[in-house]
Formats: structure tokens, sequence, C-alpha cells
């Protein structure tokens, strides 16, 4: 089991080298650079590449790129041009938030979807099959942010229940957390919904239920457990996803995450606190799903059983 | 009286012989799904009624000229969405809008299309080192998450419509591959691939005439799929600032421009967001309508 979990770890790192790559040359296409911008506006083009110069903005890109990933590896990632924090330590103190969020979303998202996808399997074709579909629709359909005003126009402008914006006690991550989990909540509950069907018409529940074991124990035991599988993977994906996805949830609400932190970056060109945002994200991302990967050896004993011997 | 005797026997052997080519059974199939026409219906409204707006509105003169006499009013019979900050007509820019979201979705579609299903198929077919170099290459572009690589291109490359469709398609290219790969994999192992070959069939003649039209159907259901989730992607890239540069009415930075007056002219939010919602069902219902058509195994 061990020597799996580690085998999956190291079998990450090309996987990161490369997504940093990419990264990395995707932000170095952008036009404009530091010199533009901390360069006071009286200084000449030459005084400008002299600067770039020292500063070695003018090596071969694989150069940058390998001193870029030598800083990573020390935890740093360079300042960012507008304020002059340490990008490196400007993320982790954001990260919480978005984890916060994401778990609460994920949490939401599991509350809905699994009830409902189970109601609609065991219900199939039924107005409750088809009440459970159109919320999947519905949910796929709608844009997070647009929900998230339509949130803020009703609990919080209407009826004053939760705080529209910012991250100051647990009313404030009401809504957001709604938000994200509808839409992630329609994805679990078609997963839900067809893994569950796949499994209801197996013969061991036909044996369960013949041997008189309680229709709920059938479903929730016999039934939903072995349909987990899917459902996981999604769950998985999704919280990977969200660590970015939260982009647009993060700027409807104003959370202090990672994701507006992206954005604001983003529109004030600060070049080294997008790059970092951005690859320490998806590194993040990937780390997560790999998580999720070594779960199932947790969950099913079939895939366990295949490694520990 | 011999030629009525026959006429039965007639019947019997063109019903016997009668046969469907796949897309008559897919429309067969698909015409029985009520959500499926209902989406059709839905479509068809909301398109007609862009293109409609596309002749009867000037964009100088009633899609971007502000007009500071009739700012923030409220819907009435003039302005049936109400009108914005500058006093545009709301109405008059969401069917302008209409264009961007069709074109950056159907555009961004056929991109990672184009470039997906072709390295997917590629993969499936040759297998091989040349699959394993695709796929891992797959495998790095699907571990960025989707926004943040989009808004990177957007970020990268500035913004206009040509780079939001790129950026938008982009992000979808590994899953067309993976899905073009897995249906390619189903079908070059058939018998009729193995003839095929034995009769001396080139590799780009096995190609075009068995791989590629019996792998397509999952993929004309992603790519459907994949317009009403561009839509909703370039329309937030565009919320957040980095689609479509305004005053051009696209409906997520429309969505955007009324976050500011929220609290009392919340109506400006409202009717760009319907936009959105409305038209990415109706492609979702048509998605899902086709899949159930063209894999009766799948539906469920």
């Amino acid at each position: 089991m061990i020597r799996y979990v580690i085998g999956r770890l190291l079998m990450l790192i090309p996987v990161l080298i490369a997504v940093s790559l990419v990264v990395y040359f995707i932000v170095d296409l952008a036009p404009g650079d530091v010199v533009d911008v901390i360069a006071p506006d009286d200084a000449s083009p030459e005084d400008k590449e002299l600067l770039r110069e020292m500063m070695g903005l003018n090596d071969p890109f694989i150069v940058r790129y390998f001193r870029y990933m030598q800083g990573l590896l020390r935890g740093d990632l360079g300042k960012s041009y507008v304020n002059n924090r340490d990008v490196f330590e400007v993320y982790f103190s954001r990260l919480p938030n978005t984890l916060i969020l994401a778990m609460a979303g994920i949490f939401v998202a599991v509350v809905i979807a699994v009830p409902l996808g189970v109601i609609g399997a065991i219900h199939r074709a039924s107005w409750k099959d088809a009440i459970s579909m159109i919320f999947g629709l519905l949910g796929l359909s709608m844009p997070n942010f647009w929900l998230g005003l339509l949130l803020i126009i009703v609990f919080s402008l209407k009826l004053g229940l939760f705080p529209s914006y910012g991250s100051e006690g647990w009313s404030s991550i009401v809504l957001p957390a709604i938000t994200i989990g509808t839409g992630q909540a329609a994805l679990i509950m078609r997963t839900t919904r067809s893994s569950m069907l796949e499994v209801i018409r197996q013969d061991y529940l036909r044996t369960a239920r013949a041997k008189g074991v309680p229709e709920r124990t059938v479903i929730y035991k016999h039934a939903l457990r072995n349909a987990l599988i899917p459902i996981v993977t999604v769950m998985g994906t999704q919280l990977g996803v969200s660590l970015g996805g939260a982009v647009f949830t993060e700027t409807v609400f104003a959370w202090p995450g990672v994701g507006r932190l992206v954005v604001d970056a983003i529109n004030s060109r600060d070049i080294p606190m997008v790059t970092g945002c951005l690859i320490l994200t998806t590194m993040l991302a990937s780390f997560l799903i790999l998580l999720v990967d070594i779960a199932y050896a947790f969950i099913d004993p079939r895939i366990k059983a295949r490694y520990t011997k | 009286m011999p030629v009525i005797q026959n006429e039965p026997n007639k019947i019997a052997a063109t019903k016997r012989y009668k046969k469907r080519s796949m897309s008559a059974e897919v429309w067969r199939n698909f015409k029985k799904s009520k959500g499926a026409m209902l989406g059709i219906i839905i479509l068809s409204i909301v398109l007609s009624a862009c293109i409609v707006g596309e002749f009867i509105y000037d964009y100088n003169e009633d899609i971007v000229k502000q007009n500071f006499e009739e700012r923030l009013q409220k819907p009435s019979w003039m302005h049936p969405f109400g009108t914005d900050q500058y006093g545009r007509d709301i109405f008059a820019r969401i069917l302008y809008g209409g264009r961007y979201s069709f074109s950056v979705g159907v555009v961004a579609m056929i991109i990672s299309f184009l470039i997906g299903s072709t390295l997917g198929i590629v993969a499936g077919y040759y297998g091989g080192v040349i699959e394993n170099i695709i796929m891992r290459i797959t495998d790095v572009f699907a571990s960025i998450p989707s926004v943040l690589l989009a808004i990177a291109i957007t970020a990268a490359f500035g913004q206009s419509l040509l780079v939001l469709m790129f950026a938008v398609g982009l992000v979808a290219v590994p899953a067309f591959c993976r899905v073009a790969r897995a249906a390619v994999l189903t079908v070059v192992g058939q018998e009729y691939v193995e003839a095929a070959h034995a009769a001396g069939a080139k590799n780009w003649q096995i190609l075009t005439r068995h791989i590629v039209p019996n792998s397509m159907a999952p993929i004309i259901v992603l790519c459907t799929l994949r317009v009403a989730q561009s839509i909703i992607t370039a329309s937030g890239l565009s919320f957040l600032g980095l689609g479509v540069p305004t005053p051009s009415p696209e409906w997520g930075g429309m969505l955007s421009d009324g976050r500011g007056y929220i609290r009392d002219y919340s109506y400006m939010t409202m009717f760009p967001g319907l936009a959105i919602v409305i038209t990415v069902l109706a492609i979702n219902l048509i998605g899902d309508g086709l899949r159930d058509a063209m894999d009766p195994k799948l539906k469920r």
C-alpha cells in the first residue's frame, strides 16, 4: 500500500514539471515586463535595457525557467511588482480561504446531490426522477457568477439574512458555498444517478432483499457503497476544479481567496504573482486529484488487493 | 387479379429489407425526446430573436450610444428590460450580444473539435509511442484548471473576441482528445477494420471510411455540450473583464456592469443572466437528447 502511494507521488513529478513549463511559457508570452512598471518615467530606453540585462530578463527562456523552478523549490517565487510582497507568502496566506470555500462547496454539493441522485435512480422515470433531472440540467446551465448575484439579491439585499461580501464569521460563507456547490451538485447528481442505475439491477441486491434486509439498508449499504467509485471521482475532480473555478464565486462575493488574487494580479499586470498563483494552484489541483485516486484504494477492496501483494 | 395478390408480399419484402441509415435512426430516436424538442424550440426562438436584433438595431445608434436622459429606467413598454447606467436599452443589447455568445460557443467548439479529435483519433488508431506522447501532453493540459488556463491565455494575448474563442476552445482540447481516442479504440479492433487491412486498404482510407464515421457519435454529443459550456466560460471571462472588451454588449460583461447597481436596479443583472441560462439550457437539452438518441445503451 505504501509502495503504491509513493509510486503514485513519484509519477506526479514529471506532470508537475511539464505543467509549470506550460504555464510559465504562456504567461511569458504576455507583452510588457517589470522594467516598464518599475522604471521611472524619464528612463531612457538604454537605461531600461541595462536594467533588463541586470535582472536577467534577457536570458533565454529556458534559463529563466530553470532559475524560476530553483526558486520554487526554495519557496521563493519572486516579489509582486505591485506591492513588493513575497508571492509565495501571499499565496499561502490566501489559500486557506479558498480551501475552506472549496470544502464548504463540496459539502453543499454532496448533501444535495447524492440523495437526489439516489432518489432519481430508485424512482426511475417518475416525477421524482424528473425533478432531480431538471435540477441537474439547471445546475449545469447556470453560470455560478449569476447564481451568486441572484443569491445576493434575494438573501442579503431583500431578506438581509446573510452578508453579501467578505469572509467574517460563519454566515458569510453560506452564500458562496451554495453558489459554488450548486454547479458541482448537478454533476455529482447525474453521476450518482447513472452509477446507481448500473448497480441497482445487480443480483446481490436481489439476494439481500430475499434475505429480508430492509430496503433502506439495501439501497444505502449495498447499492450506494458499490456505486461510490464514479461519485468519488467526480467529487475529487470537482474539488480540484473548484480551486480554479472559485475565481467567479470569489469575485462575486469579494472572498479573499486565491482566485481573487489571480484576477487582481492579471488586472494590474503583476506577472510574478500571476505565474506563481497559476503554477501553485495547478500543482495543488493535480495533488488533490491524486489524493482522490489514492483514496479509491481505501474505498474499493478490489483495487487494494491489486497493490498489497 | 394477380397484381393485387402480389401486393402483400411486396410490402412484406420491403419491410424486411428496409434499412435506415445511421442518421435517420438517430433522428427517429431524437424526435421522441420531449426535452430535446423543447431545447430546439427555445434555441430557435433565441436565435431568431438575435438575428432579428441584428437587422433592427444599429450598433452605433442603439447599442453603444449613451443617452443620459434615459439612464437606469426600470422595465417598461418602451424598454422591456429597462435601461443601463448609460441609458442604453438592455433588451436591444441582449439581442445584439447574442452574436458574441453564439459565435464564441460555436467557434471555440470547432477549434477544440478539430485539434482534440484529430489528436485523439491519431492516438487511438496508431497506438504505441505516438499515443503515449499525445496522451501524456493531454494529461498535462487537462491538469491545469480550465478556467485558469483560459485566464492565462487571455492575459498573455490581450483582450479580443478572437483570443477569447481560442482560449475557450483550447481548454476543451483534452476532453475531445480523450473521448475521440476512447471511441476509436472501440472501433479499431472490429473485424471490418481487420478485413479492410486484409483487403489492402491504406491507413488513410481505413481512417476516413471506417474509423472516423463509426466513432463520431460520442464526439458529436460532446460538441453540443461543449458549445453550452463554452458560452458559460466565455461569459465568465467577460464577467471578469477578460473577454469581449467593453462597450460591446457581451452577456457576461453586461452582468458585470450590473453588479454596481445591484441594490436598486437588480434587473440589470437579471436579464443578461437569464439570457445565458436559457440559451445554455436549450443547448444542454439538445445535447442530452442527442446522447440518448445516438446510443440507446447509454439511455438511463
